[in-house]
C-alpha cells in the first residue's frame, strides 16, 4: 500500500536560512504522526507544501502515491485539513460555513458534523464573527473531519481549546484512527503529541533532526522539579536514575528529572514533602537540553 | 498617537486629496477648451449651460455665472464634484476605526492604556489636519490650472476649500457614528454611505421641489452650498461653515458616547438574542451548495441594496431627462422645429445621463466584488476552499461568472426601470435598445472585473486600490477626452468609452469586441496568475 505521506528532499528556501530544507519523511498509512518543533521551525511550511498552498524550491512530496504538486486536486480529495491560522467568515453562520465548504467535494457527513458540534457544544446557528477563538477552532475541527478523510493534516489543532475540549478532541481523533484514518499532526506541545501519536518527527530550524517512537520520546522528556520538604535533606535523590543538577537550600530542592518519573517518585518515599511542583519545559528547552553538551533548562514561558 | 492616527489613514488621505485636487486642476484648465477663448463664446456657453444644467439640480447646484471660469469652477467643481469625491473619503475615513477594531488593533491599543476618547479624538484630529492639507492642495492646483487663462482668486479658492472641509468633517462624523451603530465596518460604511446619499438627494430634490425644500436644512450639503466664494458677490458663509463644524463635533461626541458604552466587537444598540436551543446540525442551504451562486449567496443583502440603489438612480435619471428634453424643445421660436426631436432628446439624455451614471456605479460594484476576492485570500477563505480539492482555475472562473451574473441582474433591473418609467412619462423607448444598453453593462463590468481578478490573483493586497485607479482613470478619460480632443485611440483606453451609447446609437462594435478581448485576455492572465502563485498568509 502507498505511504500516506512521503517526502524526498523537500525544500522551501525563503532565503536567509529560513524555510524547510531537505525533508525526507515517510508516514505509514493508518499511523498517527506527530510533527514537533518550536515556533518558526518549519512545521507549517511543511504542511502547506503538502497541501500545495506553496511550491517547493526542490524535492517532492506525495500523499498516498499522488504527487502533491501535480495531482494536488486528487490529493485534497483524500485529505481533511486544519490550518494553523483560522479563516474569517464574517456574518456567515457556522452551519452555513459547513454547508459552503462541505459542498465543494463529495462525501459530506452531516451526522458526523452534528456529532462533533454536540460533543464540543458548538452552536452552528450562531454567526462566525460572534464565535470566541475556541469556538472558531472547534468549527475548523468539524470542517477538517466532515468528509471522513483518509488523511488528516492538522496544524496546531488544539490551539485555543480549553483542557476539557482538548480531551474531547483526542477522543475524536482516536475514533477516526479506529476507522483507519492516518493523522499528521503538527504541534509545539510535547504532551499533545504524546496523547495521540505513535511516532514523532522533530523539526528544528527547517531540518528534521529526529524521528522517534513514543518510548524514545519519553526518554527525552525533561522536567524541572521544585520540592519543599521538612526534616533531613533528601540528598539520596542525587543517586536516582534520571535526576540531574540537584540543588538544596533551606528546605527547598530543585532538580531536573530526565525520562521516566517513577524512580524519582519511589525515592521520595520517606521524605516529608510539603510541596512539589513539576514544570514541563518548552520544547525549545527540550531540544537545547538534548542537543547541547551542557544542557540548561529554563523555566517554562 | 497622532502619528499613528496619520499612519492609519495616510493612503486614503494622499489619494483623495491628490485626486480631488487634480480634478480641480483639470476643471480650471478645461474651461477655455469647453467654453471657448473669447468672452462672447464663454457668455453663450454660460447661457446654454444655465438652461441645461438647471434641469440637473438634483445633482448640482443652480449654475451661476457659468460663463466665467470662476462660475464654472464654482458650479461644476466645488458644486458637484468636490462634495461627491470627498463624501466617499469621509465615509471611508469615518468608519476606519471600526475596521481597525475588526483587525484587533483597537483591542491592543486599549490594552496599552490608550483611552477610547483618545483613539477617536486623535484619529479625528489627524483627519482634520489632513483636510487642511487637502484645502491647500485643492486651492493650489485649481489656481495653477487657471493660470494660463487669467486665474482664480486665492481667497475664493481657500474659502470654498474651507467650506468643503467643514462639509467633509460633518460627513466624517456620520461615518464615525455609524461605526458605533453597526457591528462591522462593512455595514457601518453601508449605513453611513446610505445616509450620505439620502442627505445629498434631500438637498438636490429640495432645490426644485417645494415639498423637499423645507427639509433641505437637514442636509449638510445645503449649508455647504451657501458658500460660493469664487463668484462675483459670493462669499464664505461663516455661519453655515461653523454650523457644519458644530454638527461634526456633536456627531463625534455621540460617537464617543457610543464607543464608550458598547463592547468591542459589537454595536451600541443590540437586539436581544432570542433564547433558543443551540443548533448542532448544519442547515441545508441550496444557495451555498451551488457553484457560482455560493459566492453570491452570502452577499444577498448587499446585492439587494445595490439593486434598489441602481433602480432608484435609474428612476431619478429618467425623471430628470423629461424636463431636460422639455426645456430644449420649449425654446421660444424653435418649438415647432424641435418638438419632433423631443423623444430623440429624451433618449439621448437617458443614454448620456442615466446610463452614463449607472455604468460608473456598476464599476464601483465591481470594485466591491474584487475587494471580496482579495479578502478571500487575506482572511484565509481561499486556502480552505482550495483545501477541499477545488481547482484554482475553478475559483477564478466562478468569480468571473458570479460577477457576470450579478452585473446582469443589476443591469437588467436598471433597464427595466428605465423602460417602464419612460413609458409612464409618455416616452416609448425601443425595448431592444434598452435591452442592449443593459446587456452591454455586463461586458463593461467584466472588463474591470477581470483586471481586478488578475491583480487579486497576483497581488491581492493592491487589488482594490489598483482597480479603483483604473476605474477613475477610465471615467476621466471619457470626461476629458472630448474637452481636450484626444485621439480616438486614447478614448478607447476607457471601458466606459468602449461601452458607447447603445440606447441612442446601437452597439459600438469596436468597443464591444475590445471589451470581449479585454475579458478574454484578463481571464487567461487570471488563470495563469492563480495557478502559479502561492496562497495564504
Amino acid at each position: 500500500m502507498a505511504k500516506a505521506v512521503e517526502a524526498g528532499g523537500l525544500t522551501k528556501d525563503y532565503g536567509g536560512g529560513r524555510g524547510l530544507f531537505d525533508l525526507d519523511l515517510v508516514v505509514e498509512a493508518g499511523e498517527a504522526f506527530g510533527y514537533l518543533g518550536p515556533n518558526g521551525a518549519g512545521k507549517t511550511t511543511t504542511i502547506r507544501l503538502l497541501m500545495d498552498m506553496i511550491r517547493p524550491t526542490r524535492g517532492a512530496a506525495s500523499v498516498f502515491g499522488l504527487d502533491c504538486r501535480r495531482q494536488a486536486t486528487e490529493v485534497k480529495q483524500l485529505v481533511g485539513y486544519l490550518p494553523g491560522e483560522l479563516a474569517q467568515f464574517g456574518a456567515m453562520r457556522g452551519g452555513e460555513v459547513v454547508a459552503y465548504l462541505g459542498a465543494l467535494k463529495d462525501g459530506l457527513d452531516r451526522r458526523l458534523v452534528a456529532d462533533i458540534a454536540r460533543r464540543f457544544d458548538l452552536d452552528l446557528g450562531r454567526r462566525y464573527r460572534e464565535y470566541s477563538r475556541g469556538n472558531k477552532q472547534k468549527l475548523a475541527i468539524a470542517i477538517a473531519f466532515m468528509h471522513r478523510p483518509q488523511l488528516l493534516i492538522l496544524d496546531e489543532p488544539t490551539s485555543g481549546l480549553d483542557p476539557l475540549n482538548q480531551q474531547e478532541f483526542y477522543r475524536l481523533l482516536r475514533g477516526v484512527r479506529e476507522d483507519g484514518a492516518t493523522v499528521f499532526l503538527s504541534s509545539h506541545v510535547l504532551s499533545e503529541v504524546e496523547h495521540v501519536c505513535d511516532r514523532v518527527g522533530i523539526i528544528r530550524a527547517g531540518r528534521l533532526v529526529q524521528t522517534a517512537g513514543l518510548r524514545e520520546l519519553h526518554h527525552m522528556r525533561v522536567h524541572r522539579v521544585e520540592l519543599e520538604f521538612e526534616g533531613r535533606p533528601p540528598t539520596h535523590l542525587a543517586e536516582v536514575e534520571g535526576v540531574e543538577d540537584l540543588r538544596l537550600e533551606d528546605g527547598r530542592l530543585t532538580c531536573i528529572v530526565r525520562g521516566a518519573f517513577a524512580p524519582f517518585m519511589r525515592a521520595l518515599a520517606g521524605v516529608e514533602v510539603v510541596n512539589l511542583v513539576s514544570h514541563e519545559p518548552s520544547l525549545e528547552d527540550v531540544f537545547l537540553a538534548s542537543y547541547r553538551e551542557q544542557p540548561e533548562l529554563t523555566a517554562p514561558a | 498617537m497622532l502619528g499613528l492616527a496619520f499612519r492609519q489613514q495616510r493612503w486614503s488621505l494622499v489619494a483623495f486629496s491628490l485626486g480631488t485636487a487634480m480634478v480641480g486642476f483639470v476643471n480650471s484648465l478645461a474651461f477655455v477648451k469647453t467654453a471657448g477663448p473669447a468672452a462672447a463664446e464663454q457668455a453663450q456657453f454660460g447661457r446654454e449651460m444655465a438652461a441645461i444644467a438647471s434641469q440637473f439640480t438634483i445633482l448640482t447646484p443652480l449654475p451661476l455665472q457659468v460663463g466665467t471660469m470662476a462660475g464654472y469652477v464654482q458650479w461644476r467643481y466645488f458644486g458637484a464634484q468636490v462634495p461627491i469625491l470627498l463624501a466617499i473619503w469621509a465615509v471611508s475615513a469615518g468608519t476606519g476605526l471600526r475596521g481597525d477594531e475588526e483587525k484587533g488593533l483597537v483591542e491592543n491599543w486599549l490594552a496599552g492604556g490608550v483611552s477610547k476618547l483618545a483613539l477617536l479624538g486623535w484619529r479625528a484630529l489627524a483627519f482634520g489636519l489632513g483636510l487642511v492639507a487637502m484645502v491647500v492642495l485643492v486651492a493650489g492646483l485649481s489656481w495653477a490650472g487657471a493660470q494660463p487663462q487669467g486665474g482664480l482668486g486665492w481667497a475664493g479658492l481657500l474659502a470654498d476649500g474651507l467650506a468643503a472641509a467643514a462639509l467633509v468633517l460633518s460627513l466624517y462624523g456620520i461615518g464615525a457614528l455609524a461605526s458605533q451603530l453597526a457591528p462591522t465596518r462593512r455595514s457601518a460604511a453601508g449605513l453611513a454611505g446610505g445616509a450620505t446619499v439620502i442627505l445629498f438627494l434631500l438637498n438636490g430634490l429640495g432645490r426644485s421641489d417645494a415639498g423637499f425644500a423645507r427639509y433641505r436644512g437637514l442636509s449638510p450639503f445645503y449649508w455647504y452650498e451657501r458658500t460660493d466664494a469664487l463668484l462675483v458677490g459670493g462669499r464664505l458663509d461663516l455661519g453655515a461653515t461653523s454650523l457644519l463644524g458644530g454638527v461634526a463635533l456633536v456627531l463625534l461626541m455621540l460617537s464617543w458616547l457610543g464607543f464608550r458604552r458598547r463592547d468591542l466587537g459589537s454595536s451600541w444598540f443590540r437586539l436581544p438574542v432570542p433564547a433558543g436551543r443551540p443548533e448542532y446540525r448544519p442547515r441545508d442551504s441550496a444557495g451555498l451548495e451551488l457553484p457560482v451562486l455560493a459566492g453570491l449567496y452570502p452577499q444577498r443583502l448587499a446585492l439587494a441594496v445595490w439593486a434598489l440603489g441602481l433602480a432608484a438612480l435609474a428612476y431619478l435619471m429618467v425623471v430628470e431627462a423629461k424636463p431636460l428634453a422639455d426645456a430644449i424643445t420649449g425654446i421660444p421660436g424653435l418649438a415647432p422645429y424641435l418638438t419632433r426631436l423631443r423623444a430623440t432628446l429624451f433618449v439621448a439624455f437617458v443614454d448620456i445621463v442615466g446610463f452614463g451614471i449607472a455604468t460608473p456605479m456598476l464599476a464601483v460594484f465591481t470594485i466591491t466584488q474584487v475587494s471580496r476576492w482579495a479578502g478571500d485570500d487575506g482572511e484565509g477563505r481561499l486556502e480552505l476552499v482550495l483545501a477541499e480539492g477545488v481547482r484554482r482555475e475553478r475559483v477564478v472562473i466562478e468569480r468571473v461568472l458570479g460577477l457576470a451574473l450579478a452585473a446582469g441582474l443589476l443591469s437588467a433591473l436598471t433597464g427595466a426601470v428605465v423602460f417602464f418609467e419612460s413609458r409612464a412619462l409618455g416616452f416609448e423607448l425601443d425595448a431592444g435598445r434598452v435591452a442592449l444598453a443593459s446587456a452591454l453593462m455586463v461586458p463593461l463590468a467584466l472588463s474591470f472585473g477581470v483586471a481586478g481578478s488578475v491583480i487579486a490573483a497576483w497581488r491581492p493586497r493592491i487589488a482594490v486600490p489598483a482597480l479603483t485607479f483604473l476605474v477613475v482613470a477610465g471615467y476621466f478619460i471619457t470626461q476629458l477626452g472630448p474637452i481636450f480632443r484626444w485621439p480616438a485611440w486614447a478614448d478607447d483606453l476607457s471601458p466606459f468609452y468602449l461601452y458607447g451609447n447603445p440606447l441612442s446609437n446601437g452597439i459600438y462594435w469596436t468597443g464591444f469586441f475590445a471589451m470581449a478581448a479585454i475579458t478574454g485576455v484578463g481571464l487567461v492572465l487570471s488563470l495563469l496568475a492563480m495557478r502559479r502563485r502561492e496562497v495564504g498568509r
